[in-house]
């Protein structure tokens, strides 16, 4: 753990349920600061909070507002939406703001423990996190960022050859697709048993992990506005940032449909080695 | 399916008068600590007050956004004092003011005689 204690911002314009996460949360050594509205939290971000508890619907400014109007400024703060709302859309609509994760209401005990336990270990993990030296794999497709799409394509399937596990293959990839203007993307790949999650800032965040998993098995390519899920295989997408511009994204889509037959070769490759 | 006031007034319709707060479930969802219990129908108390007096006034102005906003509270509020029948009712009424349903309207009475006898049963707790 860390010297200094865990800042929490709860938000919700209901006293009641303030109250109850108040409660829920006060066993932890965190410093615990209350507001009814987005605004209000908006206005007291310079205290730097670590996890902001967010009610999704409220009066002034809702939490994917504030969400959204937070995650422009900073990617620090892990933000946990808090709604009786437990759809897939509602949950991808806080993906979209920016949300790490979903609480559903009323809170269960056990749940928002468990889940605020695995934000503060993600927290440490990256307050405690060394400066990475580049791996080998991974900075040579960075470094031809600038390069024909094809050379990225070529160079990912180069490189992912010399993988040795799913993690490094998930890693690949993300990097990879950084050389589209993907700049934000999470990965999932499911192999023999494992399963391995990771976005372009480390590990994906729990309701990354949640929407990769429901989505897995409702058609190969969704697109909403900016947002793409891709299946193939047992390797899965959930991309953020996807062009506007129509041309673009279609040759982005058959970009990642090449990437992702070289991705599922390499998949089936460590497979066997693993046997 | 809900009650529907027949006459499409505001006049409350009553209800069956079985009680709505789950009090076993409440008394183990916050680990039998009574003062706590208190400490929440209280504010549970306030909180209901403040968006009836929403809801009333929405219903009056037949401002949907309104409804759905203050039934959508309300419906938080009875789900964390284990009340589920009114958790229910008000999320029924939020579905169908979130589809600009007027049917939405015609529920809100029976809503309010179930909250009647929530704070009822609230101000009971807070006796004992």
């Amino acid at each position: 753990m860390s010297e200094e204690p865990i800042k929490v911002f709860v938000v919700d314009d209901d006293a009641l349920s303030r109250m109850i996460i108040v409660d829920e949360i006060s066993d932890h050594d965190f410093i615990i600061t209350e507001f009814e509205d987005g605004q209000q939290c908006l206005n007291a971000m310079d205290q730097a909070p670590d996890i902001i508890l967010m009610d999704v619907e409220m009066p002034i400014m809702n939490g994917h507002t504030t969400c959204r109007t937070i995650k422009e400024k900073t990617q620090e703060t892990v933000v946990m939406f808090i709604s009786s709302h437990d759809t897939i859309d509602e949950k991808l609509a806080g993906y979209d703001a920016g949300g790490s994760d979903y609480i559903i209401k009323p809170i269960q005990s056990t749940e928002i423990k468990q889940k605020l336990n695995i934000a503060i270990k993600n927290i440490e993990l990256r307050k405690n996190k060394p400066t990475e030296a580049p791996s080998s794999i991974k900075t040579t497709v960075v470094a031809i960022s600038n390069a024909n799409e094809q050379d990225i394509i070529l160079d990912f399937m180069r490189r992912s050859a010399l993988t040795k596990s799913i993690q490094q293959l998930a890693e690949l990839i993300v990097e990879a697709l950084k050389g589209f203007d993907l700049l934000y993307t999470t990965v999932q790949i499911r192999s023999s048993g494992d399963t391995v999650s990771c976005n372009s800032l480390g590990s994906a965040s729990p309701l990354e992990i949640e929407l990769l998993d429901k989505l897995q098995s409702t058609g190969q390519v969704q697109e909403h506005r900016h947002r793409l899920v891709t299946n193939s295989g047992g390797i899965s997408l959930l991309i953020q940032n996807m062009s506007k511009d129509d041309g673009k994204r279609g040759q982005v889509q058959e970009h990642l449909a090449l990437l992702l037959e070289g991705a599922e070769a390499r998949l089936a490759s460590l497979e066997t080695n693993k046997k | 399916m809900l009650p529907v006031n027949d006459k499409n007034t505001s006049e409350p319709i009553e209800s069956s008068g079985a009680a709505v707060i789950d009090r076993v479930a409440l008394r183990e969802r916050f680990l039998n600590r009574d003062d706590f219990i208190k400490k929440i129908a209280r504010i549970a108390l306030s909180s209901l007050d403040k968006y009836s007096v929403i809801l009333q006034q929405a219903e009056k102005d037949k401002n949907i956004e309104q409804v759905t906003f203050s039934t959508h509270t309300l419906k938080g509020i009875s789900g964390n004092i284990s009340a589920t029948i009114v958790e229910d009712c008000a999320a029924e009424i939020e579905a169908l003011s979130r589809d600009n349903d007027p049917l939405a309207y015609e529920k809100v009475p029976y809503l309010f005689s179930l909250l009647k006898q929530l704070k009822n049963e609230i101000k009971e707790i807070l006796n004992t």
